[in-house]
């Protein structure tokens, strides 16, 4: 459908690509290079600066940038749509990197560039922009930045004591001043599962096809999980639907007084909080095992990378790798740091002062502590996980934990 | 008639005696026969076309054509080579499954116009044979055009919409139909994988009962039992309300039926998408409604008892979008019944149920049974009213497993769904249309068949 429509578009570009072409011969000179760019939509301010900069530091040729706005976390189903229609460079979350590889999408990185990168940027950082196939490592795209979520309070309501242990916190909670963490959204709620070492397994072939897909979320130990988790969503003092713009907004209007999020809110929270602003990695829960048996237990959040990848079906290839690569140097990770908070992979990035005096980069550090690395998840996960979020809020008193536990790890391995 | 039967009976000797040498030649070379015969420019114009055709099939055509009986879409898969001099890995073009398929499809259509083409020439032979025998002389190519404007007019009027329908409507229908028979999904995406021809196993899959939560075809089943619900349902209401409430506002003695028309036509100016998604936000968990009731209810996404509240909630507001239209036509319609009938049931001493029963009823179905076909195939494959309000939401893990599909979503929403997901199953989705199609296509004959307007056409005339 969209292919059919995309070569018709590309005749159409040949052909005014060839107009324009001659239309230069006839001047006599431009080689002018246009990139194609999907960043999100929070990073525009930023994505211009760097274009800015990109362009002075390359005098000798022209360059033209089309920005488009493109959530990360669906990067990968809008360029696998048409792969040869996608941008030249877009930023994307790691845990798409496989799709995107197995979808013949992304350039691949080497010779003195990838040097560069492992060079400067943290083992981890470099090793979630790369897969391996057929025993060979191989790396696709540039890290820019750690993505995870740690726990944003407001300073008047709670004490640091308070904010280590959800107990603490709903203590202080009411239904009208919330605790708010997406729990409908399997990137949030699974680390009730991680907080107790439970995963999943996947078996790849080599052409990084899912093969074999285990999860034990179903296990004793994953019942008694999900009951606290079920026990936390119909809890009245949490707040358990909150997609960012409810956390936004509810910290805006004083009905939400922590939550857990990403660093992607900080700038609108603390506007909100002012001086009450507060950052913490994220609080234990308690475990019960029906007996009288209770444990706190750490929450253990997702952690991935955001990257940067190079279109492999770009007319400019090596000006697309080029542009990925300065947009993620020591240079503009700082840049984006300090325009948006986001923490660096580059290491000398993050030894910077500024970086290390940041109360928000302090909570991912402590927090990155306890995160399970976002790396060969299977690519069936989601949604089930969002369906058990969603079956325990609006079940409430009707929620069937076993069978909907059971239908769940059923739905996600393979 | 007399006269052109002995016409014919003359003529028929003649045909069977002798094909001249003109006609043999024009079955091997187009246009060749017509030149002989002096027809210049229509014998070039065919010998023309013909060279294209074969220019077309040496050039590209012809190794697409060989693809069809190759048995795979393509065997080389893309890769990357490393470039030292620029320091970066540059892609190596593979095969396309996608474009080969496509290409194929494209070819035989091709083909079969080449071939109607060619037979047109070789009767046109024929013709002329006939004609020369009975002493005529073959047109002149001014003519033939002249005829394509006087009485072959409707062969210049009706080709460009035929191209279209092939082009646009056919090719890609064939094209879409044969992706059900690959494994054209989230693991075989050219142009870096190649996806090939898996036979029925498609079908099998989706008709079989093993695997998590009883296989597809359980889901499939589930689905489209909601599917038939929601048509049903969405066409009869919208149906039964529109009706009362035409009949409530051409009632005697009402007042102000302009005014009332009006307003509830006014819902039709709202375009149909804003209403469904002010109704969404509307029922949302943090709706107005809810704030309203001071509750927490799920209108859209409380899963519990078969989602029976979304599903509700679904056709209510179809109730709301839909019923405008079936007053406006059933207003007209109420107004079309003879009098007379009304009179004469009321002299027979007719309660008004009866009346309404024995006369209005009958009447308004035998009209519009036509109308309520269309109604519920539309409402199989009503995409907009479900994936604006819930999405095909909510989720169930429960009931529709790991088969993408959900609570409210109908074959169609589901189908659509399979393309869009996380993990696009395109071969699936093709084999949901084609059993759309075939849903549609069977219950659309068998109703309009059975239907009275059919059986007794001529009754209310």
């Amino acid at each position: 459908m969209s292919g059919k429509k995309g070569r018709t578009a590309r005749a159409f570009l040949l052909v005014a690509a060839f107009v324009a072409a001659a239309g230069c011969w006839g001047k006599g000179g431009g080689d002018a290079v246009t990139l194609t760019v999907w960043r999100a939509e929070a990073d525009k301010a930023f994505a211009d600066e760097v274009a800015r900069a990109y362009k002075e530091a390359n005098p000798d040729k022209t360059y033209k940038f089309i920005f488009a706005d493109q959530g990360e976390g669906e990067v990968a189903t809008k360029v696998l749509n048409d792969v040869e229609k996608a941008a030249d460079v877009f930023s994307f979350s790691s845990d798409q990197l496989g799709k995107l590889v197995n979808g013949d999408a992304l350039s691949r990185i080497g010779g003195e560039t990838l040097e560069k990168m492992k060079r400067e940027n943290s083992a981890e950082s470099v090793d979630s922009a790369s897969v391996t196939i057929g025993g060979e490592e191989r790396t696709y795209a540039f890290p820019y930045t750690d993505n995870t979520f740690f726990l944003y309070y407001d300073k008047s309501a709670f004490s640091e004591e308070d904010v280590r242990s959800l107990d603490g916190i709903l203590a202080k909670c009411s239904a009208s001043k919330r605790f708010a963490m997406p729990l409908n959204d399997g990137w949030y709620n699974t680390a009730f599962y991680f907080g107790k070492n439970l995963g999943y397994e996947v078996t790849y072939d080599d052409s990084l096809t899912e093969t074999k897909i285990t999860c034990d979320f179903g296990n004793d130990e994953g019942k008694a999980v999900t009951k606290a988790l079920f026990e936390t969503v119909s809890d009245p003092r949490v707040r358990a639907d909150a997609d960012d713009s409810k956390i936004v907004a509810g910290f805006s209007d004083g009905s939400v007084i922590a939550a857990a999020s990403g660093i992607w809110n900080k700038n609108s929270l603390q506007g909100y909080l002012g001086e009450n602003f507060g950052v913490a990695k994220l609080p234990t829960y308690t475990l019960s095992r029906g007996t009288a048996e209770e444990e706190q237990v750490q929450l253990v959040s997702f952690a991935g990378y955001k990257l940067m990848g190079a279109s492999k079906h770009s007319a400019h290839p090596a000006e697309a790798i080029r542009f990925a690569e300065f947009y993620t140097n020591e240079e503009n990770q700082l840049r984006h740091f300090e325009m948006r908070g986001l923490v660096p992979t580059n290491a000398r990035a993050k030894a910077d002062e500024r970086v290390q005096a940041d109360e928000c980069a302090q909570a991912i550090t402590e927090q990155l502590r306890f995160t399970k690395t976002q790396k060969n998840v299977p690519t069936t996960l989601w949604l089930p996980m969002q369906a058990l979020g969603n079956a325990m809020i609006t079940g409430k008193n009707g929620f069937d934990l076993e069978t909907e536990l059971a239908a769940c790890v059923r739905a996600i391995e393979k | 008639m007399n006269n052109r039967n002995r016409k014919n009976a003359e003529n028929a000797p003649s045909e069977k005696r002798k094909t001249s040498a003109a006609t043999k030649i024009s079955f091997v070379l187009p246009g060749a026969g017509q030149m002989m015969r002096g027809q210049i420019v229509k014998g070039a114009l065919y010998l023309l076309t013909t060279a294209a055709f074969v220019l077309y099939l040496s050039a590209f055509g012809g190794r697409y054509l060989m693809h069809l009986f190759s048995g795979h879409l393509g065997t080389k898969t893309a890769g990357e080579v490393w470039n030292d001099k620029l320091g970066i890995y540059e892609k190596v073009a593979g095969d396309n499954s996608f474009l080969i398929l496509l290409y194929s499809v494209a070819t035989v259509v091709v083909v079969a116009a080449f071939v109607v083409l060619w037979a047109m020439n070789v009767k046109g032979n024929f013709a002329l044979d006939k004609l020369i025998a009975a002493g005529g002389k073959p047109p002149s190519f001014s003519e033939d055009v002249k005829t394509l404007f006087d009485e072959k007019l409707y062969v210049p009027l009706l080709l460009p919409p035929f191209i279209g329908l092939l082009v646009f409507t056919v090719m890609p229908l064939v094209f879409m139909t044969l992706i059900a028979f690959t494994d054209y999904d989230a693991n075989h995406m050219p142009p870096g994988k190649l996806f090939g021809w898996v036979g029925l196993d498609n079908f099998r899959a989706m008709f079989s009962f093993s695997g998590g939560n009883g296989g597809f075809a359980a889901v499939f089943l589930r689905v489209l039992a909601w599917t038939f619900v929601w048509a049903f349902f969405a066409t009869f209401t919208n149906y039964f309300f529109g009706l009362l409430l035409a009949m409530a506002i051409n009632k005697k003695g009402i007042k102000g039926k302009k005014f009332w028309r009006t307003l509830f036509v006014v819902v039709i100016a709202v375009p149909q998408f804003v209403t469904l998604l002010l109704m969404q936000k509307i029922l949302d968990n943090n709706g107005i409604l809810n704030v309203l009731l001071g509750k927490e209810i799920h209108w859209l996404t409380d899963k519990s008892r078969f989602a029976l509240l979304p599903r509700l909630s679904i056709i209510l507001v179809n109730v709301w979008i839909g019923v405008p239209y079936t007053l406006l036509m059933c207003s007209g319609i109420l107004m079309n019944i003879p009098e007379e009938s009304y009179e004469a049931a009321r002299i027979d001493g007719a309660s008004p149920a009866q009346i309404f029963f024995k006369v209005t009823m009958p009447y308004m179905l035998h009209v519009t049974a036509p109308y309520l076909i269309t109604q519920f195939v539309g409402n199989i494959n009503n995409f907009n009213v479900i994936w604006l309000l819930t999405g095909g939401g909510p989720a169930d893990n429960v009931y529709y497993g790991s088969a993408s599909a959900q609570s409210t979503d109908l074959l169609v929403t589901w189908l659509y769904r399979l393309t869009t997901d996380q993990n696009p199953r395109y071969n699936i989705a093709s084999v949901i249309g084609v059993v759309i199609f075939v849903v549609c296509a069977v219950l659309s004959l068998i109703a309009y068949n059975r239907s009275g307007a059919v059986k007794n056409e001529e009754e209310y005339q």
